[in-house]
């Protein structure tokens, strides 16, 4: 439909070429709204918009269904005024279908990747989400270190956290 | 007439032990030229890439991994025909496979070297500990090595053994407070808790710099106090050792009066080139090594390349501790248990080594507990408790030669230089499933001391990755493929520097074995030049 003669094409396109169809749909989640989910799955009052943005690349690319189910997940919670985690176990129970689109936003944020990472392969479906920022690290970052990023001197090690009689 | 040769000697391997013996033969005014598949890649390439990797239980992933260079998690270079998949971590770039170790360095005590002997199993070593010995000091010392001066390495209890003409260049770091309790309360019972003498250097070493607990030695240091062979490769160069990267052997040509005369490599855009030397040393590790000579033809007059392959197969167990000991905090391994080193047991069954691993188990533990559907604020509590308390016992076994393990070419793939890639037969013998037994009721008893809550106590075996046997020493040509110099019995100028040359594997780790073995090499060598 494009191809006039008289018309210059651009060198990528060819007058007969017909753009192949996209193989994932256009994301109906946009990233506010993933954020504001993940927000409440994960308990956390703010998430980091650039890692939200790389967990939503990674999940919408690794399923197809992901955009369509997240945003029914969201839409089941509004629907409830779910907002606190503590009840999810009664909430995800009328929603046994939601349940796995759940666990995969809340692990692609507390493990900072999202699909099956191979220990001893060069082939997986891994995809990168963070890792200094994974979430999994805060509940132990005043006694543990993000590996690589030490905060001590040598033999720091020799002592306890000072946590240690309440942990 | 006297032959023009291109080097007087040519070490085919960047690794530890290969950059350790060119280095040496350097320093002593040889001429040295090193061939490498891999490129020089600058340590903060490689914590980058680890930084990124969706993939952290994959200590190959942050490292090149070229069709030309692969490493041996690229898909089909490693086939296994086994009944137990061996497949292990292994590197091509300079420095080679000790980028991502643990820096181990334990010497074999003596009676490691008279297995055949003493227990009537296996098979002994050439030489004796005191003809190693000094090459265990200059190993250590070249490595910046830790350890304890006054400790039983032998797991007895005893007075400090085994003996040391000269102390450890850099005393022990400090115990861990996990590691501390550990020993405390099952010590209490008479295991017997021993520091592993390490490469991560607590003291500024050579230009490295102390550790500080960046935790994470595998797969990478980011600030380099965890020894690698890149170090050596570095002081190879500056001692006038030429290396020469992106060239990958794959012949060593006999000339008429059986020695080697050339060494073949290719390159990644498919040039050929042929290199001459009076000596050759392939230091190419465990199971590279072998392939060269199996590919060329040569030293295998024995049929013992590439046979007796021995790992040290492990287990593991995981439990929850009843106190918080934080695991994670230093070094990502700091010693272990070693009641079961050595004995007269050892007719009987495998020695046992039962290692604390120490590393922040955050990611273990959350993928867990993700599993088991546990979110909200329960999963950060319980992230914190579980991370705090449990204990992970990496257990290792000794293994005996046999003929039937072995690492050959593979009949049905090459890489993408048109070499044959690897195929492994391997199965787990029965030495070693004898030991399983007292290896489980010392879980038990861990457990138990510490009134624990198991996570995983049947993990079936495990790679370990030590590469030992497939290019034995012995004192026979018809059974080994060379004598207790390193030199292959066929041809009087190739010699092999690698862990492939241990014909008895003890329990401990065999990288430092494998140094001091290519700097007695060297020795020699340097001695005929």
């Amino acid at each position: 439909m494009l191809a006039l003669a008289a018309v210059p094409l651009l060198p990528c396109l060819r007058a007969h070429a017909v753009p192949a169809a996209p193989t994932a749909p256009a994301a109906a989640l946009d990233l506010n709204r993933f954020l504001h989910l993940s927000q409440v799955l994960t308990g956390r009052p703010t998430l980091d918009p650039i890692i939200g943005g790389r967990a939503l690349a990674a999940l919408s690319a690794e399923d197809r269904r992901f955009s369509a189910q997240a945003g029914a997940l969201l839409q089941a919670m509004t629907a409830a005024s779910f907002t606190d985690m503590r009840t999810f176990k009664a909430f995800i129970a009328g929603h046994e279908a939601l349940r796995p689109v759940a666990l995969k936003i809340i692990s692609a944020w507390y493990l900072g990747y999202t699909g099956t990472p191979a220990g001893n392969s060069d082939q997986d479906d891994a995809r990168f989400v963070s890792y200094a920022g994974a979430l999994m690290y805060q509940p132990t970052i005043d006694a543990t270190v993000v590996p690589t990023y030490s905060r001590g001197a040598t033999d720091y090690w020799a002592a306890p956290p000072a946590t240690l009689a309440t942990d | 007439m006297t032959m023009q040769y291109d080097a007087d000697v040519i070490v085919v391997g960047s690794g530890a032990v290969g950059s350790n013996v060119a280095n040496d033969l350097a320093a002593r005014g040889k001429s040295v030229i090193m061939l490498e598949s891999g490129e020089w890649i600058p340590r903060w390439k490689i914590v980058e890439n680890f930084r990124s990797s969706p993939r952290k239980n994959n200590y190959d992933d942050p490292y090149p991994n070229q069709p030309w260079a692969p490493t041996s998690f690229s898909k089909g270079y490693i086939e296994n025909t086994g009944s137990f998949n061996l497949l292990p971590g292994m590197l091509k770039l300079v420095g080679g496979t000790t980028w991502h170790w643990a820096a181990a360095t334990w010497r074999f005590i003596p009676n490691d070297m008279r297995l055949k002997t003493l227990y009537g199993v296996g098979r002994d070593w050439p030489i004796s500990y005191e003809e190693l010995e000094p090459f265990y000091v200059k190993a250590e010392y070249n490595l910046g090595v830790c350890g304890s001066d006054v400790e039983d390495q032998s797991g007895k209890g005893g007075q400090v053994f085994p003996p040391r003409s000269k102390p450890y260049p850099v005393p022990p770091e400090a115990e861990s407070y996990m590691f501390h309790r550990l020993k405390e309360r099952i010590g209490a019972e008479g295991y017997k808790f021993l520091h592993e003498p390490n490469a991560r250097t607590n003291q500024p070493w050579d230009g490295r710099p102390a550790c500080s607990g960046n935790n994470n030695c595998m797969p990478v240091c980011p600030i380099g106090a965890m020894y690698s062979g890149d170090v050596h490769a570095r002081h190879a160069q500056k001692a006038g050792a030429k290396i020469l990267t992106d060239a990958t052997a794959y012949k060593l040509e006999k000339g008429a009066d059986g020695k080697i005369v050339a060494v073949h490599y290719r390159t990644s855009k498919g040039k050929d080139v042929r290199l001459t030397a009076r000596y050759f040393v392939v230091a190419c590790n465990g199971l590279e090594t072998p392939k060269l000579l199996l590919l060329s033809e040569v030293a295998n007059s024995s049929d013992q390349v590439g046979r007796n392959l021995m790992d040290h197969t492990g287990m593991g167990l995981q439990f929850l501790a009843d106190e918080p000991l934080w695991p994670g905090r230093g070094q990502i391994q700091q010693g272990g248990i070693f009641n079961w080193r050595d004995g007269a047991f050892r007719k009987k069954h495998a020695a046992i080594k039962h290692a604390i691993a120490n590393g922040v188990p955050n990611r273990m533990i959350t993928e867990r507990l993700l599993k088991q559907g546990v979110v909200g604020p329960e999963l950060d509590e319980q992230i914190r408790h579980m991370s705090a308390r449990v204990v992970d016992i990496s257990t290792t076994f000794e293994m005996l030669p046999h003929a039937s393990n072995r690492v050959t070419l593979s009949t049905t793939n090459k890489d993408a230089l048109g070499i044959p890639t690897l195929k492994i037969n391997y199965d787990v013998d029965d030495y070693v499933k004898a030991a399983k037994a007292p290896a489980d009721k010392d879980f038990a008893n861990f457990v138990r001391i510490m009134k624990g809550t198991v996570i995983e106590d049947n993990t079936g075996w495990q790679n370990r990755d030590h590469l030992m046997g497939t290019v034995l020493m012995g004192d026979d040509p018809k059974t080994s493929v060379v004598n207790g110099e390193g030199r292959t019995w066929d041809h009087k100028n190739l010699f092999l520097a690698t862990t492939g040359l241990l014909p008895a594997s003890g329990v401990v780790n065999p990288t430092l074995a494998a140094v001091a073995l290519g700097l007695r090499s060297a020795d020699i060598i340097a001695r005929e030049l």
